[in-house]
């Protein structure tokens, strides 16, 4: 009997399934090996069913026209090259523009001038991205080759602001671009160490990309998610290699989104740091780590993994005692100018060249800002036209009410005053105290598909009656004797009248089973009106009625409703309208603090730095 | 018959009913006749027929590009090469004959020469692949295990593999070659492919299925 090898039967069992054969066929032919066999036979079929990485369209077509540009060429008898050239020399990035230029101007040469401008969302723009592939081409020297990737890179990122801007999705198309410029750039000047200043421009430029796109989480297609955390994490990881680290994050640490988290930093374990109430690694990939302290406070940006854990993308130490980083204000626009817009009222918000606009800024519309306070001064980080929904459509939501059970960093649903909140994406201020169970917060929502979905939590120094919940939204109708304010059905107070759908109203509630019994409601705003802003700030310093707060002055007023007793260096919630004595005139204020967490009255950066030359509407 | 059988893939075969071993003299004579109507089209294509050209470009430029992205780990360097193999191919139809050697694996003979000349330029140049720094914190080999086997996962474990080992797995599991095709390929004998095809998956094993699961 002839004695076959292992790896004589393995291969015959390897060709038998190639042709068709089952694993368990060639097992019985080998019982003595099957054990031996199965694992590998098993493998290769697990390697064979991997399914196959599929070529871009529009490179498969280029790639074509290139192949049928040369056959016609040959056809007419060119001559064949021999084969000693070299076609990764200069001959093919020839053959290549010359194959693209012939195919894409003797064709459609007006169509790539018309492309210059396309944006992603256009038909035009893979013309755009052959054309300055084409460019490239054409060039041999690869520092400049570099520069022009730099280039093309940052003309992506203008793209991409010019889509924010008309509030349009980004697509994957110019992020998988983005990305092939960032890393050919970083490829070629990984290997020219004398080009210091290109090297630099790459660091600078990646460090603003990456703040910009860590911003725009929300605002990428659904279908271009993969792009985005491929692009981010190329980005980041380009920074972290610059800065010499040898780490870098995978595009699965990004897969659950990007959020803000602000609080005392406190170590739990090896490489993990509860902040203000969460678990979240911060470690050699985390940029700023240097300036970590326990103790301190931070401002993170933290990567959310596929399964829910959180890392930490870049981290900045602030003082205890700083005023609030962020404030928010809303209302109508008066006038728009280059450098910022006139709300109405006189209250003028200025914008950086980091400021990021979503939405078309027209006069007339409301807009929401979110003011970052630098050492320049008070700027918008971002600028946000309103939903053009009707008021009594709309569903967004302020809430205020205490967390009812434990939080964990792996959970994205919190239970807030028996409300379930998705909290994924959303912003957790946390340098009042711990987002933990029993803490007091205020939670910025809006209803997606029946589900709560909060934007912003912001834990209060607060030591107010647990079962209190503070409601701001609009009336969206009163159906059987009930009221709906921005989605929530609310039991209205004895003997009060529906307030006329669309009015802004704020209401005191308890919970009482599953239902929420106003206490007390007030409306801010009846429909039709306009011009009422909103502002959510620190409190700086009470001077009787004058307030001084982060975003400017407030005056209270005989007809102005306080809710709660203001504390100077605590938060508070403002509704008003804009006086033309340039302060804003308090309709109803909601106090969020009953302690200070802020330094009161300083002296410091005007919050609202001197009007411009613009003329005053 | 049997140089032809690379034509099918391993995946889509799978994907079909199990073939009983006595039709597998069935399956060869389909393969076969796959091969000569491929054989027409590259005799087409020798005369710069663009059909002939195109249907043969459809054919092969997603199997370069799948091979070139497995060990690169880069889209923009696989459709280079991709498009440079059919350039090559064009250019170079006129030379190529029917010995025993099919089509495609004069085509991956191509390919994996231009592999062999890009690692050795960025070698050279020492250049950074960032796809590589991510790929290897996308999944450490014992965790690999976990899961299905996904392109990504695959991709990783490829990098931990020597380079003929790697070629082998792709070649031969991925692309459907037979064992004379590759070595052909790989310029390697038949029995050399025999052998190294069992360290490949052995290690590869390792490397997914590190407690032999």
């Amino acid at each position: 009997m002839r004695i076959r090898t292992f790896r004589s039967v393995l291969d015959e069992c390897l060709a038998a399934l190639q042709r068709g054969e089952s694993i368990e066929a060639c097992l019985a032919r080998y019982p003595r090996h099957a054990e031996r066999l199965r694992p590998l036979l098993t493998l290769a079929q697990r390697v064979g069913r991997t399914p196959p990485q599929l070529p871009r369209a529009w490179a498969r077509e280029t790639a074509w026209e290139l192949i049928r540009s040369r056959a016609a060429d040959l056809r007419r008898g060119g001559r064949r090259r021999g084969a000693g050239i070299d076609y990764g020399a200069w001959l093919r990035p020839l053959a290549i523009a010359t194959a693209l230029l012939v195919a894409v101007i003797g064709g459609t040469g007006a169509t790539a001038l018309a492309a210059q401008d396309a944006l992603p969302d256009s038909p035009l723009y893979r013309v755009k991205l052959w054309t300055e592939d084409a460019r490239l081409w054409l060039v041999f020297d690869d520092s400049h080759e570099a520069e022009i990737l730099l280039d093309q890179s940052n003309e992506r990122v203008a793209e991409i602001t010019a889509l924010v801007q008309k509030n349009k999705g980004i697509p994957a198309n110019v992020l998988s671009a983005l990305y092939d410029r960032n890393q050919r750039a970083a490829n070629i000047l990984a290997d020219e160490p004398q080009e210091a200043a290109l090297r630099a421009r790459l660091r600078d430029q990646s460090a603003a990309q990456e703040d910009l796109l860590l911003a725009l989480w929300e605002n990428v297609a659904a279908s271009a998610r993969d792009e985005y955390v491929r692009a981010v994490a190329l980005i980041h990881n380009t920074r972290l290699q610059g800065g010499g680290a040898i780490v870098s994050i995978t595009p699965q640490d990004l897969a659950g989104g990007i959020r803000h988290i602000e609080g005392a930093v406190s170590p739990v374990a090896e490489g993990i740091w509860n902040v203000g109430g969460l678990d979240v690694r911060i470690d050699d990939r985390t940029i700023g780590r240097a300036a970590l302290q326990q103790g301190a406070t931070a401002r993170l940006i933290v990567a959310v993994g596929a399964g829910g854990e959180l890392q930490a993308l870049s981290l900045s130490t602030i003082a205890v005692d700083a005023p609030p980083t962020r404030a928010l204000v809303s209302g109508e626009i008066q006038q728009v100018t280059d450098n910022g817009i006139w709300l109405s009222g006189g209250q003028f918000i200025p914008f950086s060249s980091q400021t990021i606009q979503t939405g078309k800024l027209k006069v007339g519309e409301r807009v929401e800002v979110t003011l970052e306070t630098t050492q320049a001064g008070t700027v918008a980080s971002s600028v946000k036209a309103a939903a053009a929904e009707a008021p009594g459509e709309s569903d967004s939501l302020t809430f205020e009410g205490t967390i009812a059970d434990e939080v964990s960093s792996k959970s994205s649903q919190w239970n807030v005053g028996g409300l379930t909140f998705e909290t994924s994406g959303a912003t957790v201020d946390a340098r009042a105290g711990k987002a933990a169970k029993g803490a007091r917060v205020l939670v910025e929502a809006t209803i997606d598909n029946g589900k709560l979905v909060a934007s912003s939590i912001t834990v209060l120094a607060s030591e107010r009656e647990a079962p209190a919940l503070h409601i701001v939204g609009r009336v969206q109708g009163a159906p059987a004797g009930t009221w709906m304010v921005g989605g929530l059905r609310i039991s209205p107070p004895a003997g009060a009248g529906a307030p006329p759908e669309g009015s802004l109203v704020a209401v005191e509630a308890v919970r009482e089973g599953q239902e929420l019994r106003a206490a007390r409601s007030m409306v801010i705003e009846l429909p039709g009106q306009s011009g009422v802003t909103r502002v959510l700030a620190a409190v700086r310093s009470i001077r009787d009625a004058a307030w001084d707060v982060d975003t400017g002055q407030v005056r209270i007023t005989s007809t102005t409703i306080v809710s709660g007793d203001p504390v100077p260096g605590g938060r508070a919630l403002i509704w008003g309208r804009p006086s033309p004595s340039g302060d804003l005139e308090a309709i109803y204020v909601r106090i969020l603090d009953t302690a200070p967490v802020t330094a009161t009255a300083t002296p410091g950066p005007s919050p609202t730095p001197a009007p411009t030359p613009t003329p005053r509407p | 018959m049997h140089a032809a059988v690379w034509t099918i893939g391993l995946a889509e075969s799978l994907d079909q009913p199990r073939v009983a071993p006595a039709a597998a003299d069935e399956t060869a004579e389909k393969a076969g006749s796959e091969a000569l109507a491929e054989w027409e089209l590259v005799r087409r294509a020798q005369q710069y027929d663009e059909e002939a050209l195109r249907a043969l470009y459809e054919m092969y430029y997603p199997k370069i590009y799948n091979y070139a992205f497995l060990q690169l780990g880069d889209i923009h360097a696989a459709e280079d090469l991709a498009s440079d193999v059919m350039l090559k191919m064009v250019e170079a139809i006129r030379s190529y004959s029917f010995r025993g050697l099919p089509f495609g694996a004069w085509l991956f003979r191509i390919a994996r020469n231009r592999l062999i000349d890009l690692h050795r330029r960025r070698r050279r140049r020492g250049e950074v692949d960032l796809s590589e720094t991510l790929a290897s914190t996308l999944a450490s080999p014992q965790s690999l295990a976990e899961r299905a086997l996904e392109r990504g996962q695959l991709q990783v474990a490829l990098k931990h593999l020597t380079d003929e080992q790697r070629q082998v797995i792709v070649l031969k599991f991925i692309q459907g070659f037979d064992n004379r095709s590759i070595g052909r390929i790989m310029g390697r004998s038949e029995g050399a492919i025999k052998s190294l095809q069992h360290r490949a998956l052995l290690a590869l094993r390792r490397i997914i299925q590190p407690e032999g699961r």
